[in-house]
């Protein structure tokens, strides 16, 4: 096939829609920054390995914290996470995002010296990070690979802590748009411009080579002749594997449109997240998708009883301690007391604004503020609270 | 006449800021407070975000007269960018609208953060601001923006693309023409990321954070209280698990003083020129307020 070959089932049996593995059930969560979105997926990942589900949580942790507090480690591959809860039914996939695009590249290029090409390319070296939606490229490449694999009952997706996270929602048909549109036939056209021997493939019509040296004038006012060679030279590489890109895209769109597919917001008591998580909500409808649940994390409900209980033995002057520490402790209750009420006073306020941008059919969840400061003991915790709301979760 | 105290915006000395950090340490918050300081201080100060105004607004909040509030769209972004390349916005113009050149161009790698940057730089020149304050993205990809000036430059050597890459690295991202603000917050996961930030920062941008603002400090609690609880379940062994779930609760909290510590560490060692706390606020604070805790710290 010529790496021009504009029709659309051009993309060959290789990137027909397949289903995913019977039994393989994704959950994407979604929320922004701060609310402890990771080590709620990986309780969420926990609480399903709990139920004898075996589970994948699939979540970008740079600190490593997490990884160390799980018993695992960051990795190219799923690792088995240690907790004696999880029962052995608990895997954990820490990408490094350098490492997944180079990864990434590797599987989208099967010729080793086109691959090798590819990473030299200065475009590549230079900006490859932030060529555009390589990020959700890496994130639907993973996903795809690990649920391909029909090892999982359930994959749990940490998204990125971002508004623009649900990005990857909708590049699968952008990328599809961009490989099958007539944008393709301009950037191969581009291409043989640094590949010579593409140059036979060139369509010759009149109006094409005529928008092709305009477009290649334009760009080439913008970015220079070395610039345009470098960034041809990308494209072309790119688009003579764009069967495998659009393999993937397709494969992806159907399964995060797949019904058995669960969106979750994640939000916590600040005004901050309650915006992201209505602008979430928004953004997931526009998609034409619902969050099967949004869940308020760190929502305080009643202080622990542990506290009230001292605090009246205090005031029954129940023990004898110098002055001095009973004071002390007595100052320390009451500051937490304060605590309590004020984030109290948050939860139920967001919690009553969740309810009301919640679509109908979508759960409002509440995750307990956890008093400890041991991301497993968090973890742990907050894994016996998703199991604790009933749900299907 | 009184004397205005010492603002968080006079220990920033280039004209422009970068306030970047982990996603939800308060970013745009204190982004927010810098801006209003400087105004208060009689400068003509803009808080500048990418695409989406919605928490500079909301931050900005009553105290908006005095600051503006630019919010730079792409697509504007792009076509301003590609006309002042082109010689004419017109031209810009009808490329992006043209369906397949639009997708080409959405092809050129960074192009997003080179626009906004580039928008950034034509603020600077205009002279209308004494001081902006740019809402960077979250830590990992507020570097990949920087760099990326300076990648075009390399990248696109003498094209026009490349030596406008050279240009807004050298008006609007050299040390010396910006200063970067990091914020914080005296957690674990948090300080560890921020450490990865200053770190890249220092190998791909040769620089450091002119201000560390470790952002929800909580006050440690008064000496004896452990004492006490731990007195109370040796001598009531009724209470003794209750007493135990509470020394759990207190050593949480000790372990966050002991964080803020951890972030000062790191704070000091990345050689930032100034350290400030700022306190955990139950509610979500204005910039005025935290403007003026800002103040207080960098007075002390």
């Amino acid at each position: 096939m010529s790496p021009i070959d504009m029709s659309p089932e051009g993309a060959g049996p290789a990137s027909r829609p397949a289903p995913p593995p019977m039994g393989t059930r994704l959950s994407v969560c979604v929320g922004g920054g701060g609310v402890g979105k990771t080590t709620t997926s990986a309780a969420l990942a926990l609480s399903l390995a709990q139920r004898k589900r075996k589970t994948l949580v699939i979540t970008v942790d740079p600190a490593r914290r997490l990884a160390d507090a799980l018993g695992t480690e960051v990795g190219r591959h799923a690792q088995p996470v240690t907790l004696d809860r999880a029962g052995g039914m608990l895997f954990a996939r820490m990408p490094d995002s350098r490492m997944s695009l180079d990864d990434f590249v590797l599987w989208l290029f099967e010729d080793p010296v086109q691959r090798q090409r590819v990473m030299n390319n200065p475009a590549y070296r230079e900006l490859g990070d932030s060529l555009a939606g390589v990020h959700e490229l890496i994130t639907i490449g993973l996903l795809q690979t690990e649920i391909d694999s029909g090892h999982w009952d359930e994959v749990v997706l940490d998204t990125a802590p971002s508004r623009h996270a649900l990005a990857f929602l909708t590049y699968p048909s952008r990328l599809l748009g961009l490989l099958e549109a007539k944008a393709l036939a301009w950037l191969a056209a581009l291409a043989s411009t640094a590949d010579p021997s593409q140059a036979e493939h060139k369509p010759k019509s009149g109006l094409f080579e005529w928008g092709r040296s305009k477009a290649e004038a334009i760009m080439g006012k913008i970015v220079g002749l070395d610039g345009l060679r470098n960034l041809s030279a990308l494209f072309a590489d790119m688009v003579s594997v764009r069967e495998r890109w659009a393999g993937l895209a397709r494969r992806t769109d159907h399964l995060l449109r797949n019904p058995s597919t669960r969106y979750l917001i994640i939000g916590a008591p600040t005004g901050g997240a309650m915006a992201d998580a209505a602008f979430l909500v928004d953004n997931l409808g526009r998609n034409g998708l619902k969050p099967s649940a949004i869940v308020l994390n760190r929502a305080e409900s009643e202080p622990p009883l542990c506290e009230q209980r001292v605090m009246q033995a205090i005031s029954d002057a129940l023990f004898d301690v110098p002055e001095q520490h009973l004071l002390a402790l007595r100052n320390t209750l009451e500051t937490m007391q304060n605590e309590h009420q004020l984030r109290g006073q948050a939860a139920t306020r967001t919690m009553s604004a969740l309810q009301d941008i919640a679509p109908a059919g979508t759960r409002v969840l509440r995750l307990p503020f956890i008093h400890r400061s041991e991301p497993s003991a968090i973890v742990i915790a907050l894994a016996d609270a998703w199991l604790a709301t009933g749900s299907d979760l | 006449m009184t004397t205005m105290p010492i603002g968080i915006s006079s220990l920033l000395k280039a004209p422009v800021v970068y306030v970047t950090g982990k996603g939800g340490v308060g970013k745009t918050t204190v982004a927010a407070a810098i801006a209003y300081d400087a105004s208060r201080h009689g400068q003509r100060a803009a808080l500048v975000e990418f695409d989406d105004g919605e928490a500079g607004e909301r931050t900005l909040g009553a105290d908006r007269s005095h600051v503006a509030h630019v919010v730079l769209r792409y697509d504007k972004s792009l076509v301003d960018t590609l006309g002042s390349i082109l010689g004419a916005k017109i031209i810009a113009r009808a490329l992006v609208s043209h369906h397949a050149l639009r997708r080409l161009i959405s092809a050129v790698p960074a192009l997003r953060e080179f626009a906004f940057l580039d928008r950034v730089c034509a603020l600077a020149s205009s002279k209308r601001y004494d001081r902006i304050i740019v809402d960077l993205p979250a830590s990992g990809h507020a570097l990949d923006w920087l760099r990326v000036p300076n990648a075009f430059a390399r990248f696109l050597g003498r094209s026009p693309l490349g030596v406008l890459g050279r240009r807004i690295h050298d008006e609007v991202v050299a040390v010396g023409m910006s200063e970067i603000v990091v914020v914080t917050l005296a957690e674990p996961l948090v300080v560890k990321e921020t450490e990865q930030l200053c770190e890249r920062m220092k190998n791909e941008l040769g620089t450091v954070p002119s201000v560390v603002v470790v952002n929800r400090v909580m006050m440690p609690d008064p000496d004896g209280a452990w004492e006490a609880v731990v007195a109370l379940a040796e001598r009531h062994p009724a209470l003794a698990s209750d007493a135990k779930e509470l020394l759990d609760i207190l050593r949480a909290r000790s372990d966050q003083v002991d964080d803020t510590e951890y972030a000062f560490g790191l704070a000091r060692a990345v050689q930032a020129r100034h350290v400030i706390r700022l306190p955990d606020a139950a509610a979500d604070p204005s910039a005025a307020d935290v403007a003026q805790w800002l103040c207080a710290e960098a007075s002390s």
